[in-house]
């Protein structure tokens, strides 16, 4: 009895030992990555949520430099679900990934999924949206939102005039984009006495619920001037409510994100301005500094890059495609 | 036979779950190893917040500056090369960003700005006189976003600089700002492309100005001069103390961009 436990115990030994090992056996390929006898190193793409078209492009581009790149690229969509993000995050460190590329779902409960992927050996880059730590993230590659609702508000101030009256649609409460975006936007827009905020709700960056809130909004006021909206989305569902009760002749619309529709919509003059981030730059620096950090070992990024956005009106609609500018 | 089987089972559990990873501590190619990541981010958060980039002694680490004149011609000779040496880019893309010194006569008083003639040069400089709302000001000084957990603060220090430029800066000099008037000014400059360098737009974050027949003859004479000319006895308690108060930014007017 006591020879077959030493026997069993010791092969249960040796199998973890290789078992160990395995990661340990890596080769280097022509693009400097290391590649594990299986394959190609895995990077994850974990998106806060691909219920947004701006979101999808983002993650797609991310994981497809990646590819380019010589890596295993899969992408996870976390609904906009906390929970769901840290068993994506609890999968992608057990499956043994070399790195993620993050868009998180909430600056404060997204930290314990990054402190967690850091603590396994495993570096974030977070794209587009922040988490509230310096010390989780490898680097968080972030639009200048502030800046560019600055930008916006003027735009709004010199449309609309110095008096009027306007809705705010914020998107999700526990994202800083939402609120950098909308103090932008106060920064400018508060300093002029005449112009009122009627209503200000949030509709969670989602198109069908600010279709809603709007709907609600515009049954109890008849005599807005404008709606100012934390992202495309959100513009697109506010234009389609005041569509619907006969009011996009005397209210102007502005978006955030610069997505394919809006871009579209403000040449054709549904939409008064944007403010044009530039999801494919970020996707793919952000998958650029992760070979940096994979294949290089380059440790020093800093931690927060903000990246520079632009406002698009019919001034310079010319220049921009969804997205981007033109090539 | 019970053993047999234990023993596969085992076997390949800890094949698959093994205890402990063992990798190489040099690891350039491997996914990374926790002390390498230890040391490129801090354990704890850096003590940097708003009052650290307000509170005038922070202030005063900002040190030397860029002539305007000198800037000019730096870019042109070579506008890369310009921007490199005396301005900051906030983060990837976009515009630089510089902070700039020199003298002007003013010629034009418009609604909210300054425009100024430069000795020795057909270029012209506005200083803005109207609300300061965006980042021109933080870029300028050279605030950190990586210094700030979270970016609404980093935007708050936009706010709080903001403010006090309007407050301490444009406010008590504004009216001072009349045609034939001559300023030492150092402003802060957003450049995104070369039309902005002409006419050079200021946001003011020191302003002192100088008697204008007095000031037309320093311009002359060059090298020896009094600095400023602070509000004269006719004018009210409230001016002196908002010029004093306007001293407090002093420390960002000698500062080199970062």
């Amino acid at each position: 009895m006591k020879r077959h436990t030493t026997i069993f115990l010791t092969f249960v030994c040796l199998a973890a030992f290789v078992g160990c090992n395995r990661n340990a056996s890596n080769t280097t390929n022509e693009q400097g990555v290391s590649v594990k006898s299986g394959g190609p190193q895995k990077i994850a793409v974990i998106i806060s949520t691909l219920n947004n078209p701006w979101f999808v492009v983002l993650g797609e581009t991310a994981r497809d430099r990646a590819v380019e790149l010589g890596y295993e690229a899969n992408m996870f969509d976390s609904q906009n679900d906390t929970a769901k993000e840290a068993e994506h995050f609890d999968n992608v460190i057990a499956a043994g990934y070399s790195a993620i590329l993050f868009n998180p779902t909430d600056a404060d409960g997204s930290i314990a999924n990054v402190k967690r992927a850091r603590d396994n050996g495993i570096p974030v880059f977070c794209i587009d949206r922040e988490i509230n730590s310096t010390d989780a993230a490898t680097a968080q590659l972030l639009s200048d939102n502030y800046s560019g609702c600055v930008e916006l508000g003027k735009y709004f101030v010199e449309l609309i005039g110095e008096k009027g009256k306007y809705v705010e649609l914020i998107g999700l409460v526990g994202d800083n984009n939402t609120w950098n975006r909308s103090k932008g936007f106060h920064s400018v827009v508060d300093r002029y006495e005449g112009l009122e905020m009627i209503a200000q709700q949030s509709a969670d960056f989602d198109r069908n619920k600010a279709l809603e809130v709007m709907e609600s909004i515009l049954q109890s006021h008849d005599d807005i001037n404008a709606v100012f909206c934390g992202n495309d989305a959100m513009a697109m569902g506010a234009y389609q409510a005041l569509l619907a009760a006969g009011k996009t002749g005397t209210v102007k619309v502005f978006g955030y994100d610069g997505s394919d529709d809006v871009v579209k919509a403000i040449s054709e003059g549904k939409i008064a301005a944007t403010v044009m981030q530039y999801p494919k730059l970020m996707a793919r620096t952000g998958a650029e500094y992760t070979h940096e950090y994979l294949a290089n070992g380059k440790r020093d990024f800093d931690q927060k890059i903000p990246v520079s956005v632009d406002l698009v009106s019919q001034e310079n609609i010319d220049d921009f495609a969804g997205y981007g500018k033109k090539d | 036979m019970t053993y047999g089987a234990l023993l596969i089972g085992g076997s390949l559990v800890c094949w698959f779950f093994p205890l402990v990873h063992i990798r190489r501590l040099n690891g350039g190619s491997t996914s990374g190893v926790s002390f390498q990541l230890a040391k490129e981010t801090p354990t704890t958060e850096r003590p940097h917040k708003l009052e650290a980039y307000t509170a005038d002694r922070k202030l005063e680490a900002y040190a030397t500056g860029i002539e305007m004149t000198d800037f000019w011609n730096a870019f042109d000779r070579d506008a890369t090369a310009a921007r490199i040496q005396y301005g900051r880019q906030a983060g990837l893309g976009g515009a630089w960003y510089f902070r700039i010194r020199g003298r002007g006569t003013v010629e034009i008083v418009e609604k909210d700005r300054v425009v100024l003639s430069v000795a020795d040069s057909s270029r012209r400089v506005c200083l803005e006189l109207g609300v300061v709302v965006d980042n021109t000001v933080r870029e300028a000084i050279g605030v950190k976003a990586s210094d700030f957990a979270n970016s609404q603060d980093f935007n708050s220090v936009s706010s709080e600089l903001n403010r006090r430029v309007e407050q301490e800066v444009i406010a008590p000099n504004r009216a001072l700002l009349k045609k034939g008037v001559v300023v030492d000014f150092v402003g802060c400059a957003k450049i995104g492309n070369k039309a902005d360098l002409d006419p050079l737009c200021l946001i003011p974050i020191q302003l002192q100005i100088l008697d204008s027949q007095r000031g037309a003859s320093i311009q002359r004479g060059g090298a020896s001069f009094q600095l400023a000319k602070a509000p004269g006895a006719s004018e009210s308690f409230d001016q002196w103390e908002a010029y004093s108060r306007s001293r407090k930014l002093e420390a960002y007017a000698t500062g080199e961009t970062l």
